[in-house]
């Protein structure tokens, strides 16, 4: 036997050649976003969803993109024509989440869907004195713990004064997204390179805001803290609320506890409410 | 001086430091080329996945269907081979011997060693005892080294008096340690007992040079019975065999079993990347066992004293001796040689990182190449420019391919800016990628099915589960793709780039006798 013949080896290369020629730069078209469609190329954008829970249902307008799990917590949509999407994710048990997303050629649109049980567990927080007669829904803490939740709500506490005044530093800060409270109104900053603004800054891929009012209007707030993947906060009027993050909409705020003059405190990643003189813990997320 | 010499001065030049003036300037800049392109590549993919992102991931796409074609281009040619090394084990060559005349031919086989041990030596001599071609016409040299002391030269006396009077003539060369000029290794040991060959046996016994071929082979190189039949088979029907080096198929077959997963791996990837090549046997230099005759030995003044690769650099000292007038015929039959295994596991990794190296400073061939291309105007410029295109792709693609698949084509997802993050392709950038690294997946495939069907029958020692997950290990090329070719490649081309040139070192040989397999 002879190795393979020359002219062999050519056909070889010239088949191998043309497979190229024709597969990886359809590889390049759609990886860039490119679609046939009537026989011309359109540029498609996508749109990219996260979910802070498993077993939730993701869909684009009203069709079913899959259910969330363990592993899979996201799902990527692309070939979308430039449009406006409604995107909705529900799990039973949660508040039902939509968002309408603007989706330009290209660029795909990212979202966090925080979902927010619409059940949350209160739990009432004595000092043990006596176990007995505990009841499930109390926690019972030591004295040096209580203290400690005396301190925190009386150390770091950002009550504005009766007439609500600007403040220039905020009340929190994560990733380069930052808190203000200035006059009583809720405001979201983006603090880091403007040409990196986050998607939740963007009405439109192609249209972003550097900061966005959380909370406007009637109500006075007087304090906010991330949690999980949103944004707590309590008005002098109303209590305290939990929000997504984004400026895109339908915001979703739902109310945790809604006595005024109630306050809370993200302490060792849970979250206390005091109402007057009592704590309660809140669970159940 | 040696008229080769004469005629071309620059014929066993090893490295820059042997030149001067203007042609050491130039030479070093030839050593420096290997590594300037390889970490060019790599820098500049870097540098373009930050500066224009969009441009990096095209690139990574393209080139991963360019793997992907490449990968099924060279499954075929691996196949074409697997079915001729087949068919060339199962011949009968002496039968097909029966019509030409080759009792004439003389067969000098030498063995170099270091400190490898008896057993070693022992079972690649008696496989040549047992060979089916006529012993009469073999003669083996036993080649030792003064600087291994006196335990090596007692294991040559041993099998020196064990083998007298099976083979046409038997006989032990000392080479002297620290010669002037000479580079400790393989090449000056083999150089000096292929100068004691010539006139202990070849001229002794008056046999023509035009019809003694010469094999040099490891210490570890077991042939199979009808190795040396075909060999002369190849020589005699060859046009010009005296233009010619012969070049088998290395199977690491002597202790395949025993080896650890990653020996295994990386010792069939060389088998198959060989056997790619004797498909393309314009691109085969000499490597490992070869085979070449004592005319074109004894006219280049043998293998080169003073450098690393000396088997690979034979074939160009002779390629340049008689300008580009030189070739290597891939003969499609194997030798059985050794995979890479120490005394654990730990030192196994480190021996298969120096070995890999070692052979990656191949790179000092491109030096050698291009500067005696310059000096050598009756090589033709189709020639030069073939030889010196294929050196430098290899050395390059060695040393830059696997982190370019694996590692810098990702780039632009990290360094690429939140601009490019935000894009359509940077979301399906790793999704095309992954698609066209899945299918170059087949080219694992091919290589586990043909591994399973070079290797020896497994020893009753060995559970059927060693045999699943033989089948299985392929799945670790990519991982002994970037750590045992690319890092070894790069570092034996920052050796050459900066002149801290490498030594010779001998790859240890130690085989357990429990877990040694008959070949097959």
């Amino acid at each position: 036997m002879q190795p393979v013949s020359m002219r062999r080896r050519l056909v070889y290369l010239v088949l191998s050649v043309i497979a190229f020629m024709i597969t990886v730069p359809a590889a390049v078209f759609y990886a860039s976003g490119y679609r046939l469609e009537d026989f011309s190329l359109v540029e498609t954008g996508g749109v990219y969803v996260s979910v802070s829970t498993s077993d939730a249902v993701v869909s684009i307008n009203g069709k079913e993109e899959g259910t969330t799990s363990l592993f899979v917590r996201s799902f990527y949509v692309d070939r979308l024509n430039e449009d406006s999407y409604s995107v909705q994710v529900s799990r039973e048990g949660y508040y039902p989440w939509t968002k309408k997303l603007h989706v330009e050629p290209s660029i795909v649109t990212d979202v966090f869907a925080f979902l927010i049980p619409q059940t949350l567990s209160l739990r009432e927080i004595y000092i043990d004195t006596d176990e007995e007669g505990v009841a499930s829904t109390t926690r019972v803490v030591s004295q040096s713990e209580y203290n400690s939740l005396l301190k925190a709500f009386a150390a770091t506490s950002t009550l504005p004064s009766a007439k609500p005044s600007a403040t220039s530093t905020p009340v929190a800060t994560r990733a380069g997204v930052e808190l203000y409270v200035e006059k009583g109104n809720l405001i979201v900053r983006w603090s880091r390179d403007t040409k990196a603004v986050p998607s939740s800054f963007c009405v439109e891929p192609s249209s972003c805001v550097y900061e966005f009012f959380l909370e406007k209007g009637k109500d006075t707030v007087k304090n906010a803290q991330f949690f999980l993947g949103g944004i707590v906060y309590a008005t002098k009027e109303s209590g305290v609320f939990l929000a997504e993050n984004d400026v895109r909409p339908v915001p979703l705020t739902v109310p945790v506890y809604s006595r005024p003059g109630s306050d809370f405190r993200i302490i060792n990643g849970e979250l206390i409410i005091k109402d007057g003189s009592t704590f309660y813990e809140v669970s159940g997320f | 001086m040696h008229p080769a010499l004469q005629k071309n001065p620059y014929l066993h030049t090893g490295r820059a430091t042997d030149l001067t003036g203007t042609d050491r300037l130039i030479y070093r800049l030839f050593e420096i080329l290997p590594g300037f392109l390889s970490f060019g590549t790599l820098f500049g993919l870097a540098a373009l996945s930050f500066f224009a992102p969009v441009w990096a991931a095209y690139f990574t796409i393209l080139f991963s269907g360019y793997w992907v074609y490449k990968t099924i281009f060279l499954s075929v040619h691996l196949g074409h081979n697997f079915r001729r090394l087949r068919y060339n084990m199962s011949a009968d060559w002496l039968q097909k011997l029966e019509n030409l005349k080759y009792q004439d031919i003389l067969h000098v086989v030498i063995f170099p060693f270091a400190h490898e041990p008896y057993q070693v030596l022992h079972e690649s001599i008696s496989a040549l005892a047992n060979s089916r071609f006529p012993k009469s016409q073999i003669a083996v040299v036993l080649a030792s080294e003064e600087r291994m002391g006196t335990s090596a030269q007692e294991t040559a006396k041993k099998l020196e008096n064990e083998f007298k009077g099976v083979f046409k003539d038997f006989i032990v060369t000392v080479h002297p340690s620290g010669v002037p000029g000479e580079l400790p290794g393989k090449g000056s040991n083999i150089s000096y007992a292929a100068g004691e060959a010539r006139t202990r046996i070849v001229d002794a016994y008056g046999v023509s040079y035009d019809r003694t071929l010469v094999s040099a082979f490891d210490a570890d190189t077991v042939i199979y019975p009808d190795y040396f039949a075909c060999l002369t088979w190849y020589f005699l029907t060859e046009d010009n065999p005296l233009r010619a080096s012969f070049q088998p198929v290395p199977l690491y077959n002597n202790n395949i079993w025993g080896a650890p997963i990653l020996s295994r791996v990386l010792a069939y990837s060389s088998t198959f990347w060989q056997m790619i090549q004797q498909e393309m046997p314009e691109r085969l230099t000499t490597f490992s066992s070869h085979a070449v005759s004592m005319r074109a030995l004894v006219e280049a003044d043998y293998w080169q004293r003073n450098i690393v690769s000396e088997d690979s650099r034979i074939f160009f000292n002779l390629f340049m001796h008689y300008d580009g007038e030189y070739r290597v015929v891939p003969i499609s039959y194997p030798v059985s040689m050794d995979a890479n295994v120490s005394k654990n596991w730990l030192a196994t990794v480190h021996a298969l990182y120096k070995q890999h190296r070692r052979w990656s400073y191949g790179a000092e061939n491109v030096a050698y190449l291009l500067f005696n291309f310059m000096k050598n105007p009756r090589i033709p410029f189709k020639k030069k420019w073939q030889q010196a295109f294929i050196q430098i792709e290899g050395f390059w693609s060695l040393a830059t391919h696997p982190l370019i698949l694996f590692v810098v084509g990702w780039l632009p997802l990290f360094i690429g800016g939140y601009a490019f993050n935000a894009s359509v392709l940077s979301y399906n950038l790793p999704i095309v990628a992954t698609w066209f690294l899945t299918i170059a997946m087949f080219g694992l495939v091919v290589s586990s099915v043909f591994f399973m069907r070079l290797v020896p029958d497994r020893p009753q020692v060995y559970s059927w589960g060693r045999s699943v997950i033989m089948a299985f290990q392929w799945i670790l090329v990519p991982l002994t793709m970037v750590i045992f070719s690319a890092i070894p490649g790069l570092d034996a081309q920052i050796r050459l780039m900066t002149g801290n040139y490498l030594g010779f070192w001998v790859t240890p040989k130690t085989r357990h006798q429990e877990i040694k397999s008959k070949t097959a």
